[in-house]
C-alpha cells in the first residue's frame, strides 16, 4: 500500500510535469527533470516526510540538484 | 512492519516477566487476546505504544506517566523496574526494541526513573541517537493512531462525524499525515525555499557586471511578484478552506432543519394557495354580485317560463286558427270564381250543366263554416310581444352562471377553511423552531457558497498570473544565463528549481484530491462490507475527512446509530491504512462494545484483510469465544488469554 501511494504521487507529478516544462526556457533544466529525477526526488521527499528540522531535507534536496547537474554536464550537456 | 514477540516485565497488572509470542503468518494473521475487565488489555496496548514511543496515551489522549505503568504488586516487593521488549520485522530485517525504566527507591514521579532503551537490527545495537529516528521512519507516532487504536479513539471519530468542524484540523493533518501528504508539501517548501536562495545567487553573480543592471532588476521584479501572487494565492486558499469548513457547518445546520425547512416551505405554499383561495372566492363573489344585480327577476323565474310556456301556446293555437281562415277564404274565393265563369278555376274546362248546384253548395258551406271560425281568436302580435317581453327573464344561461358562481365560491370557501386548518397545525409544530434563524442560515449559506466561488475564480486568476511570472521569469534566468559574468550552472539551477516550485504546487493540490478519492471508495468498500443496511451504497468524504453515508440514491443519510457510527469510524480507519504511506500491525483495543450481532460477524470476517497482522484485545461482552470465533476460523494464529491472579495481578496464557 505504501508504495502504491508513494507511486500515485509520483503518477501526479509526472502528470503535471508537461504543463511546468512548458514554463521552463532552460533546455537543459527540461532535459534534467526525467522521471528518474523525479522518482528519487519522491523517494528522498518520502523519506524526508517526519523530520521536523528541515535542514538536512534541504541539503539533500541540493545535492540531489547539484549531482544532476553535474550528471547532465557529463552527459555533455552544453555549457 | 510486523510484530515477532512481546515481553513485558512489571508492567500494569503483570508482575514478573510475560512473554506473547506474535509471530503469524499471512494466512492467519489475527492473534485473539480475550480479557475480561481489568485484566490488563489495555496495559499490553499501551505496553506496545510505550516501547515504540516512550509514552501510552490514556483517557482523552493524556500521556500515561511511566510510574502510572509499573506494577503496584512488583513496586510493594520493592522491584522498583519495567521492561517491554518488542521484536519486529520490517523489510525483510528483524529488529529487537527494548525499553525500560528502573528506581532506586519507590518511584513517585517520572523523575524518580532512568530510562533505557536499545534497538538491535539483525542482533546489532543502533546508535542512541539513531533509534527515535529508526522506529520514526518504520511507523512514525504520528500516523501510529490509524495502527493502534481503541474505543475512544474511535469516539472521536464519531465526534468528527457529528460534527465535521470539531477538531477536523487535527484530524485532517493526521489523516494527510498517515496518507503522505506532507511529503509533497515539505517538499514543495523546501523547493521554494531553495528557488529563492538560488535566484538570490544568480543575481549576486550577475550584479558586478554593471551590463545587467536592467536584466537584474527585472529579475527581482519578476521574482518580487512571483512571491506576492503566490503569498495571493496562498491566503485565499486559506479563506476558501475556512470559508469551506463554514458552509459544510451551514449545510450541517440546515440539514438539521432539514423537517423544519420542509414544513417552512409547505406553509409558504399554502400561504400561496391560500392567497389564490381568497382570490378565487372574492372573484366568485363579485361575479355571483353582478349576475344578481343583472338579474333581479331571477326568483320570479319559475313563474316568467311558465307564463311564457301559456303564450308559445296561445301563439301557437291562434296562427293555426288564422291560418284555418286563411284556408276558408281562399277556398271561397276559388268557389265563387268558378261559379262566375263557369269554368273549373284549376284546370279551367267549362263546368258541366248542373255543376254550379254543386258549387252553390259548397260556397255555402265554406261561408258557414267562415262564419263559425270568425269568432274573435286571441290577439296574436299582442301575445308575441308579451312572449318576447318575457324572453330575457327566462334564460337558462343566467341561471347556469349564477350556479357556477356560487359553486366556486362555495369550493374556495371550504379550500380557505381547509388550507388554514393546516396552516394552523403546521404553525404549531414551528413554534420551538425560529424561522428567523432558517433564513438568516440560509442566506449565510448561500453568502459561503457565493464567496468559495468568487474566491475559485480569483485563484484560477492569480495561477494564470502565476503561470505568467513563472515563464518571464524562465525567460529572464535563460537571458542571465547568457549575460557577461553569469554563472549558467546556476541559471540552470535557478530555472531547475523555478519549474519544480511550479510543479510541485500543481501536484500537491491535484494529490490531495486524489488521496481524497482513493480513501473513500476503500472505505466505502469496507463499510459496504460491514454494514448491515443493504440500502447504503458508501461513504462520502469531504474536503475535511468529514463523513456520510449515502443510500443507493445518492442520498446522504444523516441520522445514525451509536453502532453505524462505529461501523463508519472503522471503516475510515480500514481505508486509510488501506492507503496508508506506512504498513504495520493494526492492534485494536476492545472494539465492538457497541455493535449489535450482525454487525458484529461483519467486522470479525472483514478484521483479517485490515492488515498483515491484527491483534485484537476483546472481553467477552463483545466477542464470546464459543458464539463468535467461528467468524474468525482459520485466521487466528494465536490465540492468548488473560487470567486474573488477584486484584492487581493477571498473567497471560496461550489457549494454542
Amino acid at each position: 500500500m505504501a508504495e502504491r501511494t508513494k507511486a500515485g504521487a509520483l503518477a501526479v507529478v509526472l502528470g503535471h510535469r508537461e504543463a511546468s516544462g512548458s514554463l521552463m526556457t532552460s533546455d537543459r533544466a527540461k532535459t534534467i527533470m526525467s522521471d528518474r529525477f523525479l522518482a528519487d526526488l519522491l523517494d528522498l521527499a518520502w523519506q524526508n516526510q517526519f523530520e521536523q528540522d528541515r535542514s538536512a531535507p534541504r541539503r539533500a534536496l541540493r545535492q540531489l540538484i547539484a549531482d544532476a547537474i553535474e550528471a547532465d554536464r557529463l552527459n555533455g550537456a552544453p555549457q | 512492519m510486523r510484530f515477532l514477540r512481546l515481553a513485558i516485565e512489571n508492567l500494569g497488572p503483570y508482575c514478573g516477566r510475560h512473554e506473547l509470542d506474535l509471530n503469524v503468518t499471512q494466512e492467519a494473521p489475527v492473534v485473539l487476546i480475550h480479557g475480561e475487565n481489568m485484566r490488563g488489555k489495555s496495559s499490553l496496548f499501551n505496553a506496545v505504544k510505550w516501547a515504540l514511543y516512550g509514552s501510552a496515551l490514556g483517557r482523552r489522549g493524556r500521556a500515561i506517566p511511566s510510574t502510572a505503568l509499573m506494577s503496584l504488586d512488583a513496586i510493594d516487593h520493592a522491584d522498583y523496574h519495567m521492561l517491554v521488549e518488542l521484536d519486529f520485522e520490517h523489510g525483510g530485517v528483524e529488529y529487537r526494541l527494548e525499553r525500560q525504566v528502573q528506581a532506586v527507591t519507590r518511584p513517585q514521579a517520572d523523575r524518580d526513573l532512568r530510562t533505557n532503551v536499545s534497538l538491535r537490527r539483525q542482533g546489532h545495537f543502533l546508535a542512541t541517537e539513531d533509534i527515535d529516528r529508526t522506529i520514526d521512519d518504520i511507523l512514525h507516532p504520528d500516523i501510529s493512531r490509524f495502527f493502534f487504536f481503541d474505543g475512544e479513539m474511535l469516539n472521536q471519530y464519531e465526534i468528527l462525524l457529528g460534527d465535521p468542524t470539531r477538531d477536523s484540523d487535527l484530524v485532517r493533518r493526521s489523516i494527510e499525515q498517515i496518507l503522505g501528504l506532507p511529503a509533497l508539501q515539505l517538499l514543495e517548501e523546501d523547493v521554494a525555499e531553495a528557488r529563492r536562495d538560488a535566484a538570490k545567487r544568480l543575481l549576486k553573480g550577475a550584479e558586478v557586471e554593471r551590463r545587467n543592471e536592467a536584466l537584474v532588476a527585472s529579475i527581482r521584479q519578476t521574482n518580487d511578484e512571483l512571491e506576492a501572487i503566490e503569498r495571493d494565492i496562498r491566503e485565499m486558499r486559506d479563506v476558501r478552506e475556512k470559508a469551506s469548513a463554514e458552509k459544510d457547518r451551514l449545510t450541517e445546520r440546515l440539514e438539521q432543519f432539514g423537517e423544519v425547512q420542509a414544513d417552512v416551505r409547505e406553509l409558504d405554499r399554502m400561504d400561496a394557495d391560500l392567497k389564490d383561495a381568497e382570490e378565487r372566492q372574492k372573484h366568485a363573489q363579485e361575479s355571483c354580485r353582478v349576475l344578481l344585480r343583472d338579474s333581479w327577476w331571477m326568483p320570479a323565474a319559475r313563474l316568467a317560463r311558465a307564463r311564457a310556456e301559456v303564450l308559445d301556446a296561445t301563439a301557437e293555437e291562434a296562427a293555426a286558427h288564422l291560418q284555418h281562415l286563411a284556408d276558408l277564404r281562399a277556398r271561397s274565393t276559388e268557389l265563387a270564381l268558378s261559379r262566375a265563369s263557369a269554368t273549373c278555376s284549376l284546370c279551367r274546362r267549362p263546368l258541366d250543366p248542373g255543376t254550379d248546384e254543386l258549387l252553390a253548395a259548397a260556397e255555402e258551406s265554406v261561408a258557414d263554416e267562415l262564419a263559425a271560425a270568425s269568432s274573435p281568436a286571441s290577439d296574436l302580435p299582442t301575445i308575441l310581444a308579451e312572449r318576447k317581453a318575457l324572453a330575457r327573464f327566462v334564460s337558462e344561461a343566467s341561471l347556469e352562471q349564477l350556479a357556477t358562481a356560487e359553486r366556486a365560491f362555495r369550493r374556495a370557501g371550504l379550500d380557505i377553511r381547509r388550507l388554514r386548518q393546516q396552516a394552523d397545525a403546521i404553525k404549531d409544530r414551528l413554534k420551538e423552531h425560529d424561522r428567523a434563524e432558517i433564513s438568516s442560515t440560509e442566506m449565510q449559506h448561500e453568502a459561503c457558497v457565493r464567496q468559495i466561488l468568487d474566491l475559485d475564480n480569483k485563484i484560477a486568476a492569480a495561477e494564470g498570473r502565476s503561470v505568467e511570472m513563472h515563464s518571464k521569469l524562465s525567460r529572464l534566468q535563460q537571458q542571465m544565463a547568457e549575460a557577461p559574468g553569469a554563472d549558467p550552472r546556476l541559471a540552470v539551477e535557478a530555472a531547475l528549481y523555478s519549474g519544480l516550485s511550479y510543479l510541485l504546487q500543481q501536484s500537491v493540490t491535484s494529490f490531495r484530491e486524489q488521496l481524497r478519492v482513493q480513501v473513500e471508495a476503500e472505505a466505502s468498500d469496507i463499510f459496504r462490507a460491514i454494514t448491515t443496511e443493504p440500502d447504503y451504497a458508501g461513504l462520502r468524504i469531504n474536503e475535511r475527512y468529514g463523513l456520510t453515508i449515502v443510500d443507493r440514491d445518492g442520498r446522504e443519510i444523516r441520522e445514525r446509530s451509536a453502532g453505524a457510527e462505529q461501523i463508519v469510524a472503522l471503516a475510515l480507519i480500514g481505508g486509510l491504512n488501506r492507503c496508508a504511506t506506512r504498513e504495520g500491525p493494526v492492534v485494536m483495543d476492545t472494539p465492538f462494545g457497541r455493535l449489535d450481532t450482525r454487525h458484529r460477524e461483519n467486522v470479525l470476517r472483514f478484521v483479517p484483510t485490515l492488515g498483515t497482522q491484527v491483534v485484537l484485545l476483546v472481553q467477552s461482552g463483545e466477542l464470546d469465544r464459543d458464539r463468535d470465533l467461528r467468524h474468525l476460523d482459520g485466521v487466528v494464529g494465536r490465540e492468548y488469554v488473560l487470567m486474573r491472579d488477584g486484584p492487581t495481578r493477571s498473567h497471560v496464557e496461550a489457549v494454542h
